[in-house]
């Protein structure tokens, strides 16, 4: 069974929903999950890789643990109302299965001080789909955002009290997008844009750790900002033959490349974790996600699109902050169980919601349990759910500068997450 | 402990914080709250109401007209049937209409057109006439099917209302009609018979339009003077007051000429190639009343023969506007009209293509054979014209010899004249609308925006032809994306007059004009 899930989980590719403020996803460790997400003064086992590679050197076993989630997410669409127009029309998104996983591989001998790492995980990604037919199919029907990190780290115990550690992030993944253009009908449908490429970029986390005293932790992370370069990308557009002929409206056969760049975010993390009794413990973490690197979402073509060389849309995300805390029980000795709660600002200023993203302030309830299979092995797993505020993107809200990226109307973001995940130590 | 229990101990707390969670949002209440009967719904007007599109009224552009649609909410407010008064599925394509083949280079679209529909013709009479030009000589087949809700009538003018027997020169009219109302019954009196409880109402387009769109050539249009246009459109308010029914319902204004890519396409262009030319004035040859009755007799024999070759000079060739140089813009308000844009590109070069053209419609329009004597007159002035005055060896449009035919040319006064009409309609309008307490959609303004290019709710549209979305082939009429933009005017303003919660349109889901 344990070995069977295993090979799904392999095969099942990451690929997302947006359900952490922006894209990011909160989904590294099933342990950490089931708490909240929280992790920075955490020194459960090689999963410190992404929370805070100070804490590695703090792990007692070297350890190997895979794990995966299963994101079902689903936006509610009302149409902006009018008193004296008012709108039966709504939507939802359709739910394709995300699979964000995190891989994660620890090795130090014994006594020594430093420890090493390697994790292979899915900080970033969305991926929403519209019905190809609603409302907002000139802004956007369906958006893929992926990417995987690779980080090997080393991290090094200054003292009984003290970790530092560092990793370095290899990033690669990718960008589909598909939009219509409804200025432009064709026989059978509207026309449609479609862009696709791969992306990668570079970026590190470090981190340190420190022991307060024998039940306080306290842990600081920083994990740089990662811009996602997609250099020669394929941009695609499905149009009467005339535009991409005689008229020259689009590049001849309707295609063309196209390069952008997507920040992705760094993130502040300061975590405390207290031992509250024999079986409790207790995390609190705090994020602060420079998400203002994401000023716009820009891609320049190779060839003239429509009359331009580039589009840009505008997005000015602002910083935001996630709070977190988390639980953990130690029922007995095989069992654990967690619960957390957090609340997820959006970066998402008032005026700039789009379909791709139509984020809102979040509350976020985890539950998780573990089981010790033995010495060696454990398996965890967790179940989040995410509640979005319902928000208005009114009329007046959207910029005068670029319309055609917003949609008016109210829209609800709800996600659940299950995920599980093996540990083994050696 | 199995995997069974693990998911369920982890599903089990996650459900119950479901319970207190937001519901999700859901649309509002929609309906009428008894405010509006809309059992009843009777559409009022010309083309545009009919389903007009593309130069013809065919099936696929009924099924789409405005009235249609906004019948289609009525329907999720109680709202009763509504019948159109479509051509049968073997004579779907009507009365023809315009084709987009393609496009010769990017500024010359392909037009052809699809032929009339034999099946919708009454007798073989009609054959030998191009509907789009002359649509009062053809005679459709009537139409037989249920009550019939869309009384859209292309060609109809506020002057026309309450001429008897209408449906004889208008078989858009007359084939609503049993063959015994024809010659008698008024287009009045048929809205009224029809009881409505609700109705909407666009007319008054036509009393201006049929002059500006022939370039103010005063045989092919003439604009209704405001005091017919009152008297009747009055009459018709008056009528539908006195119903038992009591209908509620919706007025529509006119939109100014300036607001249709039949006027604004072209115009732009020709300022454009007429500056990189180095060329600032062009020149139209205008029939005026001193041409007709006095210049013209003086050297035309009875049967079109020219007498008298020295006079040609003092054949009516205006200087149109000149254009300033500085900012690109005419010194008056010219238009060339959208049937000008296969001339477009002769201008300032020798070329005789728009007048051996005019002539070449003349002569299908009117296939009588010689004596020329019982051509009408214009016709006879054009083949004057193009016999002794014109010299298309010299520089088309600019040259006195060679100017632009005024049909294609509405100048600064035949404009001015044109948007006088209309603002005194519209206040005519807007008088009766605040006069019988019913609601006023402003149709000028709504056609300014779409023309200013806009943006909202997801939807795009501009004046652009053929890629601006609202307007058709024709540059006149709408595509089904304007029907449905248009059909929400008249919603909003019900729902604005009587507090109903009728719900509009998702325009964004209807297209525009469909390029090859």
């Amino acid at each position: 069974m344990k070995k069977k899930f295993l090979i799904v989980a392999a095969f099942l590719l990451f690929g997302s929903q947006a359900f952490s403020g922006g894209f990011q996803v909160a989904l590294q460790g099933q342990r950490q999950i089931g708490m909240a997400h929280t992790g920075t003064a955490l020194a459960f086992d090689a999963s410190s890789v992404f929370f805070n590679p100070g804490s590695l050197a703090f792990t007692i076993k070297n350890n190997v643990s895979v794990g995966g989630s299963l994101i079902r997410s689903r936006v509610k669409y009302i149409a902006w109302q009018e008193t004296d127009a008012p709108s039966n029309y709504q939507s939802e998104t359709e739910s394709p299965l995300g699979t964000p996983f995190a891989l994660y591989a620890s090795y130090g001998l014994k006594d020594s001080r430093f420890k090493f790492g390697l994790g292979v995980y899915t900080p970033y990604g969305s991926s929403v789909k519209w019905p190809s037919d609603w409302k907002g199919y000139s802004v956007l029907r369906s958006l893929k955002l992926q990417s995987v990190f690779i980080q090997p780290t080393v991290s090094f115990r200054l003292s009984d009290k003290i970790g530092i550690g560092a990793g370095f992030v290899y990033a690669t993944g990718g960008v589909e997008l598909q939009k219509g253009i409804g200025a432009l009908a064709l026989q059978n449908g509207f026309s449609e844009a479609g862009l696709k490429g791969s992306a990668n970029g570079l970026g590190y986390n470090i981190g340190i750790h420190a022991k307060l005293s024998e039940d306080l932790s306290f842990g600081l992370d920083y994990r740089s900002r990662v811009d996602m370069k997609v250099k020669d990308g394929e941009a695609t557009f499905i149009v009467p033959p005339s535009t991409s002929g005689v008229l020259g409206l689009f590049p001849p056969g309707g295609k063309t490349s196209f390069s952008a760049t997507l920040p992705l975010p760094a993130t502040l993390s300061a975590g405390l974790a207290w031992k509250a009794g024999p079986k409790l413990l207790l995390a609190l973490d705090y994020n602060l996600v420079y998400w203002s690197a994401y000023k716009e979402l820009r891609f320049d073509y190779g060839a003239s699109v429509n009359g331009a060389m580039s589009t840009a849309s505008p997005r000015n995300y602002k910083d935001a902050s996630i709070i977190r805390f988390g639980a953990e029980y130690q029922a007995s000795q095989k069992f654990a169980v967690r619960a957390g709660y957090y609340f997820d600002q959006t970066p998402v200023g008032d005026g700039y919601m789009t379909p791709e993203t139509p984020d809102a302030n979040r509350n976020c309830f985890t539950a998780g349990l573990g089981y010790h299979v033995s010495d060696k092995l454990s398996v965890d797993a967790s179940f989040l759910y995410v509640e979005g505020n319902t928000r208005e993107q009114s009329p007046s809200d959207i910029l005068v500068n670029a319309p055609d990226s917003f949609v008016p109307g109210t829209y609800k973001i709800r996600v659940f997450v299950p995920g599980i995940s093996l540990s083994y130590n050696f | 402990m199995n995997f069974k229990a693990f998911l369920l101990y982890s599903l089990v707390p996650a459900l119950a914080m479901l319970s207190s969670c937001q519901p999700d949002p859901v649309p509002p209440n929609i309906g009428t709250d008894g405010k509006v009967d809309l059992s009843n719904y009777v559409a009022i007007g010309n083309s545009v109401t009919a389903g007009y599109a593309s130069g013809g009224l065919f099936l696929e552009g009924q099924k789409v007209a405005y009235p249609v649609l906004i019948a289609g909410q009525f329907s999720l407010c109680g709202g009763g049937e509504f019948n159109a008064p479509l051509f049968a599925p073997e004579e779907s394509d009507g009365t023809g209409y315009l084709r987009l083949d393609g496009f010769l280079d990017a500024s010359t679209p392909i037009l052809s057109s699809v032929p009339l529909d034999p099946d919708a013709v009454e007798g073989k009479s009609a054959d030998a006439y191009s509907p789009t030009l002359n649509p009062d000589s053809i005679v459709l087949k009537p139409y037989l099917g249920p009550k019939n809700n869309n009384l859209g009538v292309p060609g109809i003018k506020v002057a026309d209302i309450q001429t008897a027997g209408y449906g004889n020169p208008n078989s858009f009219f007359g084939r609503m009609l049993a063959k015994e109302e024809k010659s008698t019954a008024t287009y009045l009196q048929k809205v009224i018979e029809q009881k409505p409880t609700v109705f909407t109402c666009w007319l008054g387009n036509n009393d201006v339009l049929g002059y500006a769109t022939a370039g103010g050539y005063v045989d092919l249009g003439q604009i209704t003077p405001a005091a017919e246009f009152s008297k009747n459109y009055s009459a018709l308010m008056q009528g539908l007051a006195a119903l038992p029914t009591k209908p509620r319902g919706a007025l529509s204004n006119v939109g100014d000429i300036t607001s249709i890519p039949f006027f604004t396409t072209v115009t732009p262009s020709v300022k454009k190639s007429l500056s990189l030319m180095g060329k600032y004035s062009i020149r139209e040859f205008k029939f005026d009343s001193v041409f007709q009755n006095t210049i013209l007799p003086a050297f035309l024999s009875d049967s079109g023969k020219i007498l008298d070759t020295t006079k040609v000079l003092e054949w009516p060739v205006h200087q149109l506007a000149s254009l300033n140089s500085v900012t690109g813009n005419f010194d008056g308000d010219v238009f060339l009209t959208l049937t000008f844009s296969p001339y477009a590109s002769e201008l300032g070069k020798p070329s005789g293509k728009a007048w051996k053209d005019i002539i070449h419609n003349l002569v299908n329009t009117f296939t009588l054979p010689p004596p020329y004597d019982v051509y009408p007159k214009e016709f006879l002035e054009y083949l004057a014209w193009a016999k002794s005055g014109l010299d298309t060896t010299q520089a088309f449009g600019v040259s006195i010899r060679n100017p632009i035919p005024d049909v294609f040319v509405l100048n600064s006064n035949e404009s001015a004249r044109a948007r006088n009409a209309v603002s005194m309609y519209n206040q005519i309008i807007k008088n009766q609308a605040d006069a019988y307490g019913l609601a006023h959609v402003d149709a000028n303004t709504f056609l300014k925006n779409i023309t200013r290019g806009s943006y909202f709710d997801a939807i795009s549209t501009s004046a652009s032809y053929l890629s601006g979305g609202a307007f058709s082939l024709d540059g006149v009429h709408l595509t089904p994306k304007g029907n449905a933009l248009a059909a929400n005017e008249f919603i909003k303003a019900i729902n604005g007059k009587y507090g109903t919660k009728i719900p509009v349109l998702n325009p964004g889901r209807f297209k525009g004009v469909i390029l090859p």
